[in-house]
């Protein structure tokens, strides 16, 4: 028995032995496109995560809505760009969901964006009428693109910050396949991508926050895919005890208020991840769930303020509630 | 019988208020301890918040200026920096896992580097 016992804890300090020889842990954390990124791969080098942060910084530079030599600037500055492949590919497979969620996700919101001063932290309630104004611009179907080339609408602006974490979290998780990594995860300021399991072979745990705490309230487990949530708790300011929050809506050009305090989408697509957060923390959660309900290709938990989980039926088996403040809600997979 | 009863309330009690005791001292600081700082993608400084004994304040300095940081038993800060816009002074102190420290403008991360229970927080 104690001879058995011994080849046995042998043979596990061997495995064990060969699995950290061969899949060293390599990590990289930076700042980039207003946030900070993380990588952790088990494999490849640390030329590799250098080659990956030269990359992220390159598609910063092309889609960033306030940098000067920034491809979107032009656009939004001469209403015509030619555009190169990170600009064209964001676009193209954008368009066609702001399309599909109905205009709750629209990437030419910037200007009422800007007039509250989200986007240079000089807070402010514009007036009704201003924002009425500014919406007569806010129209993605007026986003045009043809050959790698984009045209706008005079006094429209768009911006791509609603969907490029996700398209860069792709982008990356596609980079590291492409070098034979089996193992990752990509936390991109909260968004976060996961390939393969880790490296015992276990699913990747990733918690939902809970905007009261900054803890985990919920916790899932997964593998090879991305999880992206939008919450209204990450950026927002307080006038008169209102308290208005980053995402707006645009079909009122007011910060959205619905009882939702964030939507994590589950996929394997990060960008389309990204898209749907945003667009479902707009549609709320009774029309968020509608729209599960005509598509069921991705999984969601909703997170309300009156400390409800609601998660679709795939997850509702492997989510975990750490705070006994929220009760768990299951949705159902077909409309009432 | 009465002794061993007299004991098991004894040891339960001892349980339970060493249980109380780990709880509100590991929640009234973090949970872990092993703080990494970065600056531009490269780790320049670790420490183990568990290890400090006494409190004490250093300055990092970049080319486009400078962040001081506190540290004290169990919990670490920004508390002066020259950036634009002072986000890194407001977060106050390292609170969690997900939320790191960060000062865009000088590209500094302040961030626990051991993973609680989970790989990450979405948010």
């Amino acid at each position: 028995m104690i001879k058995k016992m011994m080849s046995f804890l042998l043979c596990l300090t061997l495995l064990t032995g060969c699995q950290s020889a061969t899949l060293e842990e390599h990590t990289l954390s930076f700042t980039a496109m207003n946030t900070y990124m993380s990588i952790r791969i088990y494999g490849g080098s640390d030329d590799l995560l250098q080659e990956i942060k030269e990359k992220v910084e390159e598609i910063d530079a092309t889609v960033s809505v306030t940098n000067s030599d920034s491809e979107i600037y032009q656009l939004n500055h001469h209403h015509q760009a030619q555009v190169t492949d990170h600009t064209w590919n964001i676009l193209s497979q954008a368009l066609p969901l702001c399309q599909d969620t109905d205009g709750a996700l629209d990437l030419s919101i910037y200007p009422v964006v800007k007039a509250w001063g989200f986007t240079t932290k000089k807070y402010r309630v514009p007036s009704s009428k201003e924002i009425k104004n500014l919406l007569q611009h806010v129209d993605y179907r007026a986003v045009k693109l043809a050959n790698q080339q984009v045209t706008l609408k005079k006094d429209m602006a768009i911006d791509l910050g609603s969907v490029t974490k996700g398209y860069t979290t792709q982008l990356i998780i596609d980079e590291l396949k492409a070098h034979h990594i089996k193992s990752a995860i990509v936390d991109f300021g909260g968004n976060v991508h996961t390939l393969g399991h880790k490296t015992d072979g276990s699913q990747w745990t990733i918690g939902v926050k809970a905007p009261e705490t900054g803890e985990a309230a919920a916790t899932i487990t997964i593998n090879d895919l991305a999880v992206i949530t939008s919450g209204g708790y990450e950026r927002y300011f307080e006038e008169n005890g209102h308290i208005y929050c980053h995402i707006i809506d645009p079909h009122t050009g007011y910060p959205v208020e619905n009882g939702v305090s964030s939507v994590t989408i589950i996929g394997d697509n990060g960008l389309r991840c990204d898209a749907l957060s945003t667009a479902l923390f707009v549609k709320g959660k009774d029309k968020a769930i509608a729209y599960y309900q005509s598509h069921h290709d991705f999984d969601m938990i909703i997170m309300t303020n009156d400390h409800k989980i609601y998660v679709t039926p795939d997850f509702s088996h492997v989510i975990k509630i750490l705070d006994p403040a929220y009760t768990l809600e299951v949705i159902s997979d077909v409309q009432d | 019988m009465f002794k061993t009863r007299t004991w098991l309330i004894i040891i339960t009690a001892i349980i339970m208020i060493s249980g109380i005791l780990t709880f509100t001292i590991s929640s009234s600081r973090l949970k872990s301890q092993n703080v990494q700082i970065i600056q531009d993608g490269k780790v320049i400084e670790t420490i183990d918040l568990s290890k400090v004994t006494r409190a004490y304040t250093f300055t990092i300095k970049c080319e486009s200026g400078y962040n001081t940081i506190s540290v004290e038993p169990g919990r670490i800060c920004v508390i002066d920096a020259d950036c634009r816009d002072h986000i890194c002074m407001q977060q106050g102190w390292l609170s969690d896992q997900a939320t790191p420290i960060v000062c865009m403008p000088h590209g500094l991360i302040i961030q626990l580097s051991d993973a609680s229970q989970t790989d990450a927080l979405t948010q």
